[in-house]
């Protein structure tokens, strides 16, 4: 719930609860998700909602988009098992995104008016206690645990691109997420950060050749008024990986370890979007997951996973 | 200029030999050595040992680093241990050196006790009695001295104490497959039967083989106190010879018996600080002992301390071959304090050894006074005991017996054999 105040195209304010601005799928609509599941990094390693204020606007022509915000803590995402500890406190928030060629005329102007890139970054005060950062699988297994304590500052940075020409469509994220271990080396010295970092690369193309842009929820030919409704092909290849700052010594799982058991999940997705109408839609999904470390994972030895998805949504 | 390159390759190499040397060349037999006072420290985080002292009643392990001669041992667990001695002022502490890196060892072993010695003034009751247990060829923990700091605090004088696990087993038996099985005092056991599989789950805790089945964990337990408590005598021995060694049993209750231990296998409120051990692929456990503070009670210690209230010894002493063991044993025991004056050598190298430590050590519950009359009393206590249990063995056995075999190894001069002894020995009174 929040209120947004558009006093003017390039100074807006909106407060309440809602997603901070960091992480392009984490702030896709749950309907507008070309797949089954989010990313990999989108639940882990991006915020989520919050209470808090926020300033946004487009600027120059509308080529720059900007967000810059205030939050209470560091989202829904960053909870800990301990539902009594806070997630860390006030949380700053800033996201800037340009659409360089939105104005561009001609072919170049048609294929690439809806480039958009972005940056963003959120930083936050850690308090001194488990991380809330954990890896889970595309089926929500764990397979890195938040047991290293953390203490101090923690760092998001972000950057985004999607492009969607015609009837094709990509996007891709980096994200990563360091934490500071002040004063928790057994001799109370500093250690080597916790570091998380995840990307993906995803891509659609529209068979029946619908426009992205426009999106596909309302078919050119919806299924049983004559036509086969929308079908939108989709891959996907991510990966998030877990290890501390410093390296050059056994691998470790205590809490205070300088160097870390990490852990790495590289996922591939394959699948199939079915609009059937303006309020249909299936989808269809093949996950193919990796381990690195197996025995980290939510069924020792095994390191590979399949899985298969379906998904029917009903929008009225 | 490749006679220069030569010698200072060769200068190079031999600097790193020397600065490695002291770290490689050690192995547990440097770090049980008795015969010096060894130095242990611990790296704790400062808000971990806070909140180690806080919550010492609980098993919360907390990640250290373990220095000891040079060498350190990075990722260790530590956790607060004990139970009479339990406190937050000078910490018992099991060390765990695979609990956060799988696989590591330091010198072979994956686990440690520092023995806070809090409840014997003397600090010299259970590496006497671990002593004198591994003299009569019984297995039991190798023991030493140590100067304990945590965070470059001096903690006081410690025991380092070998831990009973798969290598001490596999160290004694040659099997390393077993379970091992801790024991842990819940309520006054002295062998009943308990009926259900769960009631020797609370007890018996498994220490290998942890994910077993219920039933192949404790089933032969149950089986074992189930024929402990056959009524048949005619067929008791071979019903319970299938599921405990009974020589190595009684010969344990007899040494710890000698040496007035009043809370072990036949301790005052049922048997306690043992461990059980079932080799792989056989049914018959034996015992191991463990934390023997409480030794050395009195010298006028009865023999026959315990016997008749533990189900075990009760029926196992009705056996003439097993009673003539016990007191083949107990004599024995007496015999080698009174030739060798045994316990009087080993308290004099001992509090040599740890005296100045002892009295540095400003944790301990006691004044100095009260350790140096502690250690006296010990000095005196093997001469004492040995008279009295000859003398209450040939009123006891004086017109009917004349030898024994006996199946444990006392016949070294003092040196134990690394594996436990299986020889026999002619005893006469």
């Amino acid at each position: 719930m929040y209120v947004n105040v558009a006093a003017r195209r390039d100074l807006q304010v909106q407060a309440g609860q809602f997603k901070l601005p960091f992480g392009l799928d984490e702030n896709a609509s749950s309907t507008k998700l070309n797949f089954v599941t989010r990313t990999l990094l989108s639940t882990p390693l991006t915020p989520g909602r919050d209470r808090g204020v926020m300033v946004h606007g487009r600027l120059l022509k509308r080529v720059v988009r900007y967000e810059l915000g205030l939050f209470d803590h560091d989202g829904r995402n960053a909870r800990t098992d301990n539902p009594e500890r806070v997630f860390a406190g006030r949380t700053a928030v800033a996201r800037l995104r340009a659409a360089p060629l939105t104005q561009a005329k001609g072919t170049l102007g048609r294929l690439a008016e809806d480039l958009l890139v972005g940056f963003a970054f959120t930083q936050v005060s850690v308090p001194e206690g488990v991380p809330a950062v954990r890896g889970r699988t595309v089926l929500d297994a764990p397979f890195f645990a938040s047991r290293y304590y953390v203490d101090g500052r923690r760092l998001r940075t972000g950057v985004e691109l999607r492009w969607r020409p015609g009837p094709f469509s990509v996007e891709s994220e980096y994200v990563r997420l360091a934490t500071e271990r002040r004063g928790e080396g057994v001799e109370d010295q500093d250690l080597s950060p916790l570091v998380a970092t995840a990307w993906y690369m995803a891509g659609t193309w529209a068979v029946t050749g619908e426009r992205k842009t426009r999106g596909l929820d309302t078919p050119r030919r919806p299924f049983l008024q004559g036509g086969p409704g929308a079908l939108e092909l989709a891959v996907r290849t991510e990966a998030i990986a877990f290890r501390s700052g410093a390296r050059g010594e056994p691998l470790s799982m205590r809490p205070r370890a300088e160097v870390i058991r990490g852990n790495r999940n590289h996922a591939t997705t394959a699948g199939a979007n079915w609009y059937l109408n303006r309020w249909i839609k299936l989808q269809a999904n093949i996950v193919f997951e990796r381990l690195d470390d197996a025995e980290l994972g939510p069924r020792p030895p095994m390191r590979v996973f399949w899985s298969r998805l379906l998904r029917t949504q009903v929008t009225l | 200029m490749h006679a220069r390159l030569a010698h200072w390759i060769a200068g190079i190499a031999l600097a790193g030999g020397v600065a490695s040397e002291g770290a490689w060349a050690q192995t547990t037999d440097d770090l049980f050595d008795a015969s010096k006072l060894h130095e242990i420290r611990l790296s704790i985080n400062s808000r971990d040992l806070t909140q180690l002292r806080a919550q010492y009643d609980q098993n919360t392990f907390y990640p250290a680093d373990l220095v000891w001669r040079g060498i350190r041992v990075r990722n260790v667990g530590v956790r607060s241990r004990g139970f009479g001695s339990r406190n937050p002022v000078k910490l018992g502490l099991t060390i765990e050196m695979d609990r956060y890196t799988s696989g590591q060892q330091f010198l072979g072993l994956s686990s440690l006790v520092l023995d806070n010695l809090w409840q014997d003034p003397s600090m010299l009751r259970q590496f006497l009695a671990m002593g004198f247990l591994r003299r009569t060829g019984l297995a039991a923990p190798r023991e030493s001295f140590t100067r304990v700091y945590i965070n470059n605090t001096y903690q006081g004088l410690y025991a380092i104490v070998e831990d009973i696990d798969a290598a001490f087993v596999a160290r004694w038996t040659g099997d390393a497959e077993g379970t091992l099985f801790e024991y842990h005092w819940r309520f006054p056991y002295s062998g009943e039967d308990l009926k259900e599989l769960s009631a020797y789950a609370a007890i018996f805790e498994p220490r290998t083989h942890v994910r077993d089945p219920v039933t192949t964990l404790w089933g032969p337990i149950q089986d074992l106190f189930q024929s402990v408590n056959d009524p048949d005598d005619a067929t008791w021995r071979s019903r319970v010879d299938r599921f405990l060694d009974l020589e190595q049993f009684v010969t344990q209750a007899a040494v710890e018996n000698y040496v007035a231990e009043n809370d072990g296998l036949l301790g005052y409120a049922g048997m306690d600080n043992f461990y059980l051990y079932r080799p792989s692929g056989d049914t018959r456990h034996r015992v191991f002992p463990r934390d023997k503070d409480n030794a050395f009670l009195q010298p006028d210690f009865a023999p026959f301390e315990g016997v008749d209230a533990n189900h075990v010894m009760r029926r196992a002493l009705a056996e003439p071959d097993l009673r003539a063991l016990h007191a083949s044993v107990l004599a024995r025991c007496a015999e080698v304090d009174r030739n060798e004056q045994w316990l009087r050598a080993e308290v004099e190298r001992a509090v040599a050894v740890i005296r100045a430590a002892a009295h540095a050590d400003p944790l301990k519950p006691v004044g100095n006074d009260q350790f140096d009359a502690a250690a006296d009393e010990l000095r005196d206590f093997g001469r004492r005991c040995s008279e009295f249990v000859t003398q209450s063995m040939l009123r006891l056995f004086e017109p009917q017996v004349s030898s024994f075999r006996l199946p444990v190894d006392l016949t070294s001069s003092g040196r134990q054999s690394e594996r436990g002894g299986n020889g026999e020995l002619a005893l006469a009174l």
